[in-house]
């Protein structure tokens, strides 16, 4: 399968395949997280294929590599289901100091959701 | 998903949710009137104890409690109180921006979920901003089985 040359993540185009370390395509790239005045790429929300819709986030570090066509995956295909939902934010009533703070994975997942609403 | 299930098995924290499925609280208590007839259930929610009368609560499912009136209509108590909790208001029919919110976040909810593809998310949320009543909002989300 000719993924095509390596790229950054500022050109990566939603619609690209998303491939698994198998080899395998098992999704489609739907969103790149990234902050790019800071030039961090976050990870990408990538469209599962398994029904009609179904997304999920993959974290940088679970991407191995970045081409034109494809996106390639450091896990297994077993596992892409697996991968966390993105989410969304839970509202705050009262702010409780360092304790309510959230993890580094749950704001990429709150990002990631409101990626998908992006339009809306 | 879970079967349907009674309000005779239902669960103290039973995750409780609304029209749209949006999380509302947990059950706190289950209400019975003589016979036993089913009266309602109290709901903690974020904004205290409400009380939802029967005709409100949609579906009762093992794992979940599923209201026909909205997140906001819970935390608004309306006039009365049973039992010194106050009732959640019902009977609206007039939208708000919160509900077209809530209904989109639905939408969202269901394409996450594989309920609906890209195209059908842009669609509804579009058609979500286009509803005049809570039923075309409703109608526009994927019922769950």
């Amino acid at each position: 399968m000719d993924h095509g040359a390596p790229i950054s993540y500022l050109t990566l185009s939603p619609g690209a395949d998303v491939v698994c370390s198998e080899g395998d395509v098992v999704g489609k790239v739907a969103h790149v997280l990234a902050d790019a005045d800071e030039d961090v790429f976050d990870g990408l929300v990538i469209d599962c294929h398994r029904g009609p819709g179904g997304a999920r986030f993959v974290d940088a570090d679970q991407v191995d590599a970045i081409y034109e066509r494809a996106v390639v995956l450091t896990i297994p295909g077993s596992q892409v289901e697996h991968l966390p939902k993105p989410t969304p934010a839970p509202a705050v009533l009262e702010n409780h100091g360092v304790e309510d703070s959230e993890s580094g994975l749950q704001r990429k997942l709150h990002r990631a959701w409101d990626l998908i609403s992006g339009n809306y | 998903m879970s079967e349907p299930a009674s309000y005779l098995t239902l669960q103290r924290g039973t995750p409780v949710v609304d029209r749209f499925g949006v999380p509302v609280g947990a059950v706190e208590r289950v209400l019975t009137l003589t016979g036993p007839y089913f009266d309602g259930i109290i709901v903690r929610t974020e904004a205290g104890s409400r009380f939802v009368d029967a005709p409100e609560v949609r579906r009762i499912r093992g794992d979940v409690v599923e209201l026909s009136i909205t997140r906001g209509d819970c935390e608004a108590p309306g006039l009365t109180t049973v039992d010194g909790v106050p009732e959640a208001r019902w009977g609206r029919t007039e939208m708000t921006e919160d509900d077209i919110h809530d209904a989109i976040d639905a939408l969202k909810r269901a394409y996450v979920d594989d309920l609906l593809d890209a195209h059908e998310l842009g669609d509804r949320c579009e058609a979500a901003y286009e509803a005049t009543t809570l039923d075309e909002l409703q109608r526009l989300v994927p019922e769950r089985d």
